[in-house]
């Protein structure tokens, strides 16, 4: 029984029970909304159906058998590599996947850069001079970014640059990194600027309460006590430590990233897991739904677990827990 | 006050006047007086005072490393010819660690937690352009080994959190010598360590501060233990020095009531203070053969935490653990308590196996059986006021209605010496000691037979340690109460216990009444623990 306390099967343990959990509840709330895959793909047409024709339909579709054996099945299927197909594209949901999944991990890639190249020098910045000006007006900015909608600043800026500078990139039909880096990245410009304004904010708050918290630590003043340099100090001892709780929140914000930024997706059309999951919905295509959370599941599982490792490079202690 | 100069030696470090103010949302506090003080080359001159008497702001002020809201107001510092107060922040940023080395009072908190220990003492060599590179790497290790520190070569690579604190603290000497200072600041340098190993730290530091000749600056709040390391002792008060004087005639003719009064108080030097016996009394708690185990991550075995203890607490008595930190004292404490199950053996109260107890009987264990810890600080809820604090139990145990039980907490706040007025504040509102006496009026609601006192003691000042000693004698004559008194500190064991059980890796090496113990120890690992009290080489020449 010793095994089952060590902290690597209990890790795997949690993650296993977390994607079950995930699994069976996007089953169940995908059958309590009301209409099926019959009613979304024939809409008000779904009503002069026969019995009979509706009846084979929902034996075409499976969804004659009972809930429990539909889950099964699903689960089987996945477990065996079997994600399912989209029934109204007929393209598997692993091809699917693999078309959407690199551009989703692209934007997130870039956008937590750039939310941490804003959020934590800004922190550092505000934790500089607690309370002054300079403090406030980060602050307030950061305040403002938290509180305007992405969707909003995404519309206004992509409607600004295209009507005063004729500047818009997506709307010539999304290329990926390899098929045309230099478009793609033109493509990525906004949504990641958008995405990275309002990952900013809780950095810079987490740096800046960070910084203070340590900067009041007693090894910063036996620092001091030892003649270390003002600035070697504040890299050196304080930032450095001031990292372990940033790393910690960029993971949480990462993981998020990855279930896909549906709003930037959406506005600024490039096919990620994001609109993968809303077109599933809208077209009620239950594989589709349920196979593209679990995955999206796993990632966060993963980047939790990567998050994990990184914890372990900036804290010591980690190493030994 | 100016103190006496030294004789013949070159003087390092002068005070003149200094005073220290805080600006404060009550206004300015002053937080030091007039104090002027030499030390000498080689010389180790101790500040002796209570918590708040200023002793720690006197060192900060050496350092220029006030508290934001604090200033010198007046006076100099001397370091040779340079007066400090006046020194430029670049000209103290050469100074410091440099000509002036800092040992702080808490090891677990003054390292760097991402930063590795050589590294940490190779920082210093090299921001004062001492050393550089790998020849700042092998001086780190031979400081390092200086500072007592075995295999120094594979420890340098080492973090912080894989040291003990007795190690810590000799990491942090080996920091603060590195670079061959003049002066040498020693806030409370060992308070937070065992006494065996706070003896070995400063045996080592006082060797290798004289080997270098620096003028120590020695701050303790223990009289003894200054009286045992320092040439000159100043008696600190209220920020202000009230006397100074050579070591042994301080001790032995104290001019001042202050200093009269710490010496009175403390633990090393005190009378007993036990409650008297009452006869034939008949045993509450009975301990036969208690196990406790505990599981360790990546380790097969088993950590035996408690190994085969017998002990036995009679009724109105008070029985003593003493052992250092690691010994098993508190998980005793914890298994007497019931907060945690024995593996082995059997607790017994009133002769029921404690373990058996389930409903209505575990209830009743709990109201009889009352915790006090150590913390005067974090073992009250924050928002909770001292009348809510203290009826809990009350509320809890569904004792009384809101009235009643107004009243009873008057009755307990009366018991404990705190005035009735006490109800309405709230715990950050009171003092250390005033908020030990709330945790036992607490303890006390419930009319309990035993109280557990888990070092409620060790984290107060002498004279306040004093008072709360008092205080659980003069409970004990009263109530009849019984006391299991866990404690690090011999010495104050020996005040309060009628009954003492010296405790070392899970097991019960020594036990018999407290005066038998002191005189004629039978096992060598208490005659260490009496030999490291602070003053025990006073009292017994």
């Amino acid at each position: 029984m010793m095994y089952l306390r060590h902290p690597i099967t209990r890790r795997v343990g949690e993650a296993v029970l977390t994607l079950v959990g995930v699994s069976v509840l996007t089953f169940v709330l995908l059958r309590v909304v009301p209409g099926n895959q019959i009613t979304a793909s024939y809409g008000t047409a779904a009503g002069e159906l026969s019995p009979e024709q509706v009846r084979s339909l929902e034996a075409y579709y499976g969804l004659d058998k009972s809930l429990p054996v539909q889950y099964f099945d699903w689960l089987r299927g996945v477990l065996t590599g079997n994600l399912g197909v989209s029934t109204t594209s007929h393209v598997s949901v692993a091809q699917l996947t693999g078309q959407a999944l690199p551009n989703t991990i692209e934007l997130a890639v870039l956008s937590i850069l750039v939310g941490l190249l804003l959020g934590v020098p800004l922190g550092v910045l505000a934790a500089s001079r607690p309370g002054k000006s300079r403090d406030n007006l980060t602050q307030l900015s950061s305040l403002l970014a938290l509180s305007v909608p992405s969707f909003l600043l995404a519309t206004v800026l992509a409607s600004w640059l295209a009507n005063n500078f004729g500047w818009y990139p997506n709307g010539e039909g999304f290329r990926t990194l390899v098929q045309d880096p230099g478009l793609n990245l033109q493509q990525m410009i906004l949504p990641v600027l958008v995405l990275g304004i309002s990952i900013a904010p809780p950095v810079l708050q987490t740096t800046r309460t960070a910084i203070l918290a340590i900067r009041a630590e007693d090894y910063v003043r036996t620092a001091r006590a030892k003649g270390v340099p003002e600035r070697r100090l504040q890299t050196r001892h304080i930032l450095r430590n001031a990292l372990i709780p940033v790393v910690t929140m960029t993971g949480l914000q990462f993981g998020f990233l990855l279930g896909g930024a549906l709003v930037a997706e959406q506005i600024f059309a490039i096919p990620g897991i994001g609109r993968q999951v809303l077109l599933g919905l809208t077209q009620k295509e239950y594989a589709v739904v349920q196979s593209t959370v679990l995955i999206i599941a796993t990632m966060f599982v993963l980047v939790n677990l990567l998050t994990d490792l990184v914890y372990r490079v900036v804290d010591p202690k980690a190493r030994v827990r | 006050m100016t103190t006496s100069p030294a004789p013949a030696r070159e003087l390092v470090l002068k005070v003149r006047d200094l005073s220290v103010t805080f600006s404060t949302s009550r206004g300015e506090v002053e937080a030091v007086r007039n104090v002027s003080l030499d030390v000498a080359a080689g010389e180790t001159l101790a500040i002796v005072g209570e918590s708040g008497s200023g002793k720690s702001t006197l060192v900060a002020c050496v350092n220029r490393l006030l508290a934001d809201n604090g200033r010198i107001s007046g006076g100099t510092i001397m370091l040779d010819d340079l007066d400090l107060t006046a020194a430029s922040e670049k000209r103290m940023t050469a100074i410091r660690g440099n000509r002036i080395g800092l040992v702080p009072q808490d090891p677990m908190t003054n390292l760097n937690p991402v930063m590795k220990i050589g590294a940490q003492i190779v920082e210093a060599l090299e921001v004062h352009g001492l050393a550089k590179g790998q020849a700042a790497r092998t001086e780190a290790v031979r400081l390092l080994g200086e500072a007592g520190i075995s295999d120094a070569e594979a420890r340098f690579h080492q973090y912080p959190h894989e040291f003990s604190g007795g190690m810590r603290q000799r990491v942090l000497i080996a920091m603060a010598l590195a670079c061959r200072p003049e002066v040498l600041l020693a806030d409370e340098p060992t308070s937070a360590l065992d006494v065996t190993v706070q003896r070995l730290v400063l045996d080592q530091m006082g060797q290798l501060a004289s080997e270098l000749g620096a003028a120590v600056l020695l701050i303790t709040h223990d009289l003894a233990l200054a009286a045992e390391r320092a040439d000159r002792v100043a008696v600190m008060y209220r920020g202000e020095i009230v006397e100074t004087g050579p070591a042994a005639e301080l001790i032995a003719d104290p001019q001042h009531e202050y200093t009269r009064r710490l010496l009175a108080a403390a633990p090393g030097m005190a009378g007993a203070k036990v409650a008297s016996v009452r006869p034939a009394a008949e045993n509450l708690l009975e301990m036969t053969g208690a196990i406790k185990r505990y599981r360790i991550r990546g380790r097969r075995d088993p950590f035996l935490a408690v190994d085969n203890v017998d002990l036995v607490i009679p009724r109105g008595q008070t029985v003593a653990i003493v052992g250092e930190s690691g010994s098993g004292k508190s998980t005793t404490a914890r298994l007497a308590l019931r907060l945690e199950d024995a593996d082995g053996g059997s607790v017994r109260y009133r002769g029921t196996d404690i373990s058996t107890l389930r409903g209505k009987e575990l209830m009743a264990f709990r109201r009889s059986v009352q915790p006090v810890f150590q913390n005067p600080y974090g073992s009250l809820d924050p928002r909770y006021t001292i009348g809510q604090v203290v009826a809990e139990p009350l509320r809890v145990h569904k004792i009384g209605d809101a009235a009643t039980r107004r009243k009873a907490v008057t009755e307990l706040l009366d018991q404990v010496a705190l005035p009735a007025s006490f109800a309405d504040r709230y715990p950050h509102e009171l003092s250390g000691g005033q908020r030990q006496r709330v945790a036992i009026a607490r303890a006390l609601a419930l009319n309990p037979e035993l109280v557990v006192m888990d070092e409620a003691v060790s984290a107060l000042d002498v004279l306040v340690q004093e008072q709360i000693l008092d205080l659980m004698v003069s409970l004990q004559e009263e109530l009849g109460l019984s006391y299991l008194f866990i404690s690090h500190d011999l010495a104050v064991v020996r005040l309060v216990a009628h009954q003492v059980y010296v405790m070392n890796a899970g097991q019960i090496v020594e036990s018999g009444d407290p005066d038998t113990i002191f005189r004629s120890p039978r096992e060598e690992y208490t005659k260490q623990l009496i030999a490291a009290i602070p003053g025990h080489t006073l009292t017994a020449a």
